[in-house]
């Protein structure tokens, strides 16, 4: 719509005619406050907290349902508004309980902050209350009616965001009260969305309730250690005695890749870190062939001995290295450099969840096909083959759910199963159990597998196209849907897989074919810088395990991953292979281990991680504890304890690079900060220290195609897109297996058996299942 | 729907649901009805009747509580065999509706909401049931009891014991005064349709057919008449805000969900000439181009709905209703049902919501209705007394029509007059009438020669009038004029034994019961009004409750999402400003002045 220009408090504004008065303000810096209003949701006009006077109008007007059109001219602020919103919040109080001494919403309730800034300060109510017992809705949600001031967010954001529609509004008047769908408790997927979209403390967090208050915490931005779309989480993190533990996961400040959006699993998932099995001091086979505790001195330079010790007598070869879906960028960067520059072998893989090298090589050569996560939410058309992203990929399905609602995107969905999704699509084409490969031929004109047209006409009929896929296919599948969308021109490319950084675990090169950046290891390209680096093509996973069954694989070394329970090793085979794990719980391949390093957790760390989109996003450190390191610590000093000049695989220390010292800093503390950013960004912050992952970052962006990315962006916390396109086309497609996770939404690996709180609303959902057969 | 077997109600039941799903353009529509029928056969909206009825609409179980809860007249409990609810409300209580209550209470042994231990009898404090001008009354089931006395009390449970039973037909009145227009077929059997034809019936919508939709227009707009709901909105304009193309389908509304207290005169008019209401429907039809209408009764009304919709089968039978309307080639259908107990209805979207089976809690105005409506197509939504009102302004034309009234107020008025007179009724008399005349010669004074306190003039939402200000005519600009509202022209009569504190406390109690919840202002701010007035009624109150009950008031005035929050905040800030001293009469423990039903237990 075209531009119009209105007047609010004197101001010109300009926006295009039809924008909601609300949100033209909040764009142009001018805070109306509201509690129903909500972007993105459907208006209620309940709250009347955003009343302005518009001028020829002789009531006051809510600001969240007037359009803007030319001419307009808005007070937004005045003695008859503010009076009109405090009597609104004397009314809220008059029911309201006020017990913010012991509610969990106490210094960040909108209610305590809209009272604090309209007064409303003397009480005029002296009758009684009307009280109700708090109630519990779930493991995850309670409910507190009397705080409650029915704003109606949370029956908006689980029906029309997360398309569950298990909240409604019951009873009349005072008595109108928020039901869940139950009767008297929930049956929904337990997102706990509703607890974060609540403005007061009426809904509150099975797992945070009562714990602390907010403003005991640190609130640390990182990313969630769960599914590959990586999602922002704000971790409430609070002193104990030996370190700091997470008290709560919310998605407090919405500045990320996921917005509004947070699933079960970041909210409640991380427990897992506070778990009993954590292991928090290196373990050492003894003679008797148990695993006792020891030193980490001990334990480091008993590994670095045997590691050093089989490379020198039998060669790298006889090494294999294992990395981890969950571990950072540069750990995963550093742990191949380690392989391949110092154990001198290409025998590294890791559990792949999907054959991102495959995708990588579909496009390569292909720049700016590959879409980002944000796309998902304003694409047009999107074509979405395989998976169950409700279930899989939440952030994923929310962003779809939305596209559709606010822009009408027309989702195109193509499954062998039924999905929730279909809900929200345009059309939708059942596969047969076996069609994925076929896709890409029905897409392009074979009626082989279907002999309905109506869906490919309708989506070759669209203008631009989004193409999300996944693990349904791998090596040549993918490189023919790739192809197919290629010449429809305005196509972009979404490729699914499992975990947190299971991209960036390919993307880092954790693969025998593969340096990072899918770069062959037969050309070396930027890598040959390098010293002697091995060119033979490695082992994958499975060829290491059964290379140590025939007793060749002399060492093997486990970070952040179980080969053994994945590929069901026996520990007889494993008898002749010195075993080195890193790890934060004793997994089956630990259990077998002659050393075991404790590792830390992804909230555990600094670092970056790649989402399955492609987009890298900061991790910074919430939780620490006594005992633990996290995996890049571990390897540098492993390096060290081979005698390796760790410079040479960690780029610290001043080096050439001359750092401002902060000698042209400002004056204002507010300039020194951006400082510090600028000079991190231009890789100019000095790295002093050799367990500094930032100097990994600084090689990774020199080196590795398609990784070197806006830095200003990156260390603000935002998410910023790699470039697939960018990885060279290579002969050689690679091997290995593809194990699809297809995790559930309290399901995440072996993290999730750890969490209390996932098992308990697994649990919750299980018996609700029960609970409706019977019925 | 599943096959009879599966059903949990009776096979001719099950057969009526399964119709009524498909009587509607949306299935979803036939949600309150459903529930409706379902609770007269199993008495109460059970878990599995909940269940069969979320299956038969294909809704979540949540979405029937959801609406069932609103409506409160649906119940999630057993009642008994019959359920008397006594209505308390304002013009009932002014003529021993509580008293009435009382007896029921002894005579039953229960209380509000009980139940009888042989299950043949339950008690119900109700709002208004539109009897006002029949008051006090009371509705066993669906059946209407008026004019009562707490001696009849007992009379009437032993009759329910020995299951014979009459209910009562409200009484018709006249005056020498009265132009009947609207009112000229009442009590002369025009519900069937022979005799509405033989008193000129139909002969407006034939005129309608032949002349067109503009010129129907151009004679309601000559007629002057303004909606007879309370708002006054000139008919003729509304209509033509109406677009003339549109893609979605055009509806025409009646609005009977009658239910401010004081107003009982579309009760009349759906039990002596619903043949009329569907004339009008038929024409407002033909004007704006829609081939269906709605008539939308309050939920007590059974009763009225049985004589409408055998006055709509009637007319399909004649041909006047259907695919070819007075062989004309044109449609026109028109579906009939009632709400189930809600005054918030009554807002026309809140009652375009319900009609779409939800809870009835308005829309955000603009889209105003005329646009975009039920269904989401153009509407036109009227009060029935406005609809009913049409064959006549075509009949007489709207010129003549007109000239009946004041200026800007076209023709006549049905006005229900209750309260403290010697002959309460309705009325129709001229707009514009005066309503001292009104109630001292047409309704014969105020009762036993009292002196007169106060007078409501339009329905209990209308700020009152002192004796001194009533020598007004009775037209919407008037009375306007006056400080207060013509409203529904429910004129409520208070004689100088009443107290005012009561009768305030009494008012919100209604809006207090009524309000949707929907907004802040008006959910809180009608809660805390009843609360302090009930305790100050009851002789608790401090000289700053006068203050804050105004201060409360006046926070709610123009602040609501729908003009119910004015609806309570209007007659509360005029009893608190002409009354000022009757409450400060109340203060420092003093006893109600004229203290009759004082509540001591304080909410």
């Amino acid at each position: 719509m075209a531009d119009v220009t209105f007047i609010v408090d004197g101001k010109k504004l300009t926006a295009p005619a039809g924008t909601l008065l609300i949100d033209a303000c909040r764009k142009a810096g001018i805070e109306i406050p509201a509690f129903c209003y909500y972007p993105g949701l459907s208006l209620q006009a309940a709250c009347r907290m955003c009343v302005v006077r518009q001028e020829k109008v002789p009531k006051l007007q809510t600001a969240c349902t007037t359009t803007v059109a030319e001419g307009q001219v808005f007070v937004t602020e005045s003695e008859e508004i503010a009076q009109a919103r405090k009597a609104t919040i004397e009314l809220l109080l008059g029911n309201h309980p006020l017990d913010c001494p012991v509610c969990d919403k106490g210094g960040e309730c909108e209610l305590q902050d809209m009272t604090f800034k309209y007064g409303a300060g003397e009480s005029l109510y002296d009758e009684a209350k009307n009280h109700r017992e708090e109630q519990q809705w779930s493991p995850a949600v309670y409910f507190d009616r009397p705080r409650c001031i029915l704003c109606y967010r949370c029956i908006r954001v689980c029906g029309e965001g997360m398309d569950v529609w298990a909240l409604g509004v019951q009873n009349r008047g005072v008595k109108s009260v928020i039901a869940p769908n139950g009767g008297d408790h929930l049956d929904c997927e337990q997102c706990g969305m509703c607890i974060d979209i609540c403005p007061v403390g009426a809904l509150t967090s099975g797992s945070y309730r009562y714990k602390t208050r907010p403003w005991e915490m640190n609130h640390v931005a990182t990313v969630c250690t769960h599914c590959a779309d990586g999602c922002k989480v704000t971790l409430g993190v609070r002193q104990t005695q030996d370190g700091s533990e997470i008290v709560r996961a919310n998605n407090r400040d919405k500045s990320g890749i996921n917005d509004d959006f947070l699933c079960a699993k970041g909210r409640f998932g991380f427990d897992f870190v506070e778990s009993q099995d954590r292991l928090t001091k290196p373990l050492v086979r003894n003679s008797e062939g148990k695993l006792v505790e020891a030193s980490w001195e001990h334990a480091l330079r008993l590994a670095a001995s045997k590691l050093k010790e089989v490379c020198d007598s039998k060669g790298g070869s006889a090494i294999g290295v294992v990395g981890s879906n969950r571990t950072t960028n540069e750990e995963n960067y550093l742990l191949q450099k380690f392989a391949r520059t110092v154990l001198q072998t290409n025998n590294i893989d890791h559990e792949r969840t999907a054959d991102y090298a495959a995708f990588a090589q579909a496009l390569a050569g292909h720049s700016g096909k590959a879409a980002n996560l944000r796309e998902t939410a304003t694409a047009p058309a999107i074509l979405l083959v395989g998976g169950n992203p409700t279930e899989e990929h939440p952030l994923l399905a929310w962003n779809l759910r939305t596209n559709v609602r606010l822009n009408r995107a027309r989702l195109y969905i193509a499954n062998a199963k039924a999905i929730k999704l279909e809900r929200m699509s345009y059309a939708t084409l059942r596969l047969p159990a076996d069609g994925y490969p076929a896709l890409a031929a029905y897409m392009g004109g074979s009626n082989a597998i279907l002999k309905d047209t109506t869906f490919r006409e309708a989506v070759l009929a669209e203008d631009s196209l989004l193409v999300v896929f996944g693990s349904e296919y791998s090596g040549s599948q993918v490189a023919e849907l790739v192809a197919w969308g290629l010449q429809l021109g305005n196509v972009r490319f979404a490729f699914l897989g499992g975990y947190a950084n299971s991209r960036g675990a390919a993307d880092m090169g954790l693969l025998p074919d593969f340096l990072p950046g899918y770069m062959p290891v037969t050309a070396h390209g930027a890598f040959a810088e390098y010293a002697g680096l091995p060119a033979k093509p490695g082992k994958t996973l499975a060829e290491m395990m059964a290379s140590a069954g025939k007793g060749e694989l002399g060492a093997l070394l486990v970070v952040g991953a179980d080969p053994v329970a994945k590929l069901g090793a026996t520990p007889e085979a494993l008898k002749k292979t010195f075993i080195i794990v890193a790890d934060i719980f004793l997994t089956e391949t630990a259990a077998l281990a002659d050393v075991v390093f404790p590792a830390v957790s992804l909230y555990e760390k600094s670092g970056t991680v790649t989402n399955t989109f492609g987009d890298v996003q900061l991790v910074c450190k919430a939780a620490d504890r006594a005992g633990v390191k996290p995996e890049f610590e571990i390897l540098v000093r492993l390096a060290g304890a081979m005698g390796v000049d760790v410079k040479t695989l960690v780029p610290f220390g001043k080096g050439s690079v001359t750092a401002d010292l902060g000698q042209s800093r400002g004056a204002q503390a507010g300039e020194a900060d951006r400082h510090a950013v600028w000079l991190a960004a231009n890789n100019l912050e000095p790295k002093l220290s050799p367990f500094d992952p930032l100097a990994v970052l600084d090689e990774i962006a020199r080196l590795v195609p398609g990784y070197n990315v806006d830095r200003v962006n990156l260390l603000s916390g935002n998410d910023v897109q790699t470039e697939p396109g960018l990885a060279p086309a290579s002969a050689s497609a690679g091997r290995g297996q593809i194990t699809p996770v297809h995790d559930g939404l309290f399901t995440s690996g072996t993290l999730s058996q750890h969490s209390a709180a996932l098992q308990e609303l697994a649990r919750h959902q299980a018996a609700q299942l029960v609970k409706i057969r019977m019925k | 729907m599943s096959p009879e077997s599966m059903s949990l109600f009776s096979p001719k039941l099950a057969a009526r649901l399964d119709a009524l799903v498909l009587k509607y353009p949306q299935h979803r529509s036939a949600l309150v009805p459903m529930l409706l029928y379902a609770q007269d056969e199993v008495g109460y909206l059970s878990d599995v009747v909940i269940a069969e009825v979320a299956a038969r609409i294909g809704i979540t179980e949540l979405e029937v509580r959801n609406v069932a809860s609103y409506y409160s007249m649906l119940r999630f409990k057993p009642v008994g065999k019959y359920n008397v609810q006594v209505c308390t409300n304002i013009s009932c209580m002014l003529r021993g509706g509580y008293e009435v209550y009382e007896r029921f209470q002894e005579e039953l042994g229960i209380g509000h909401k009980g139940v009888t231990a042989d299950g043949m009898f339950s008690l119900e404090e109700v709002e208004c049931i539109g009897a006002c001008s029949w008051a006090p009354a009371i509705q066993v089931n669906y059946d209407f009891h008026d004019k009562l006395t707490p001696e009849q009390v007992p009379e009437i449970l032993a009759a329910y014991r020995q299951a014979n039973a009459k209910a009562a037909l409200p009484s018709l009145v006249s005056h020498s005064d009265e132009v009947k227009i609207v009112s000229k077929r009442f009590g002369k059997g025009a519900a069937k349709i022979d005799k509405y034809i033989e008193l000129g019936g139909y002969e407006s919508a034939k005129k309608c057919l032949a002349q067109g939709p503009d010129w129907i227009i151009n004679e309601m707009k000559a007629s002057n008449l303004r909606g007879r709901g309370g708002a006054g909105f000139p008919a003729g304009m509304k209509w033509s805000f109406v677009p003339k193309q549109s893609d979605k389908p055009k509806y025409v509304l009646v609005n009977g969900d009658e239910s401010e207290p004081g107003t009982c005169k579309d009760h009349l008019i759906f039990l002596h000439d619903p043949h009329a209401i569907i004339e009008g429907t038929i024409i407002a039809g033909l004007a704006i181009g829609a081939k269906l209408g709605f008539i939308y009764l309050r939920g007590e009304y059974r009763y009225l709905l049985e004589i409408m919709e055998k006055a709509v089968a009637e007319a399909y039978a004649k041909g006047f209703l259907g695919k070819n309307i007075f062989g004309s080639g044109t449609e026109f259908q028109i579906i009939t049902q009632t709400g189930a107990g809600a005054y918030e209805v009554g807002e026309e979207s809140a009652l375009m919501e319900s009609l779409e089976g939800k809870r009835g809690v308005p829309r955000i105005k603009p889209p105003f209705p005329a646009v975009v409506g039920l269904y989401g197509g153009p509407t036109v939504i009227n009060n029935a007394e406005t609809i009913a009102t049409v064959p006549h302004v075509i009949e007489m034309g709207g010129a003549a029509f007109a000239t009946v009234g004041t200026p800007r107020n076209g023709g006549t008025r049905l006005f229900s007059i209750s309260g403290h007179v010697e002959h309460p009724g309705v009325y129709e008399l001229p707009m514009g009438y005066n309503l001292k005349k009104m109630i001292y010669e047409v309704a014969g004074g105020v009762r036993g020669g009292r002196g007169l306190k106060a007078v409501i003039p339009g329905g209990s939402s209308t700020p009152v009038l002192l004796p001194d200000e009533i020598d007004i005519g009775m037209d919407f600009d008037q009375v306007g004029k006056a400080g207060s509202m013509l409203g529904s022209a429910g004129v409520v009569v208070i004689d100088d034994q009443t107290c005012i504190v009561e009768f305030a406390l009494r008012t919100i109690s209604f809006y207090q019961h009524e309000s949707c919840g929907w907004c802040i202002p008006c959910r809180e701010g009608t809660d805390w009004l009843k609360k302090s007035l009930t305790r100050f009624h009851a002789g608790f109150g401090e000289a700053k409750d006068i203050d804050h009950i105004q201060y409360l008031a006046e926070n709610m005035l123009g602040r609501t999402f729908c003009p119910l929050g004015d609806a309570a905040a209007m007659p509360i800030l005029g009893f608190v400003k002409k009354f000022r001293k009757e409450f400060e009469d109340h203060l420092n423990g003093k006893t109600c002045p004229f203290a009759k039903h004082v509540d001591l237990a304080v909410v």
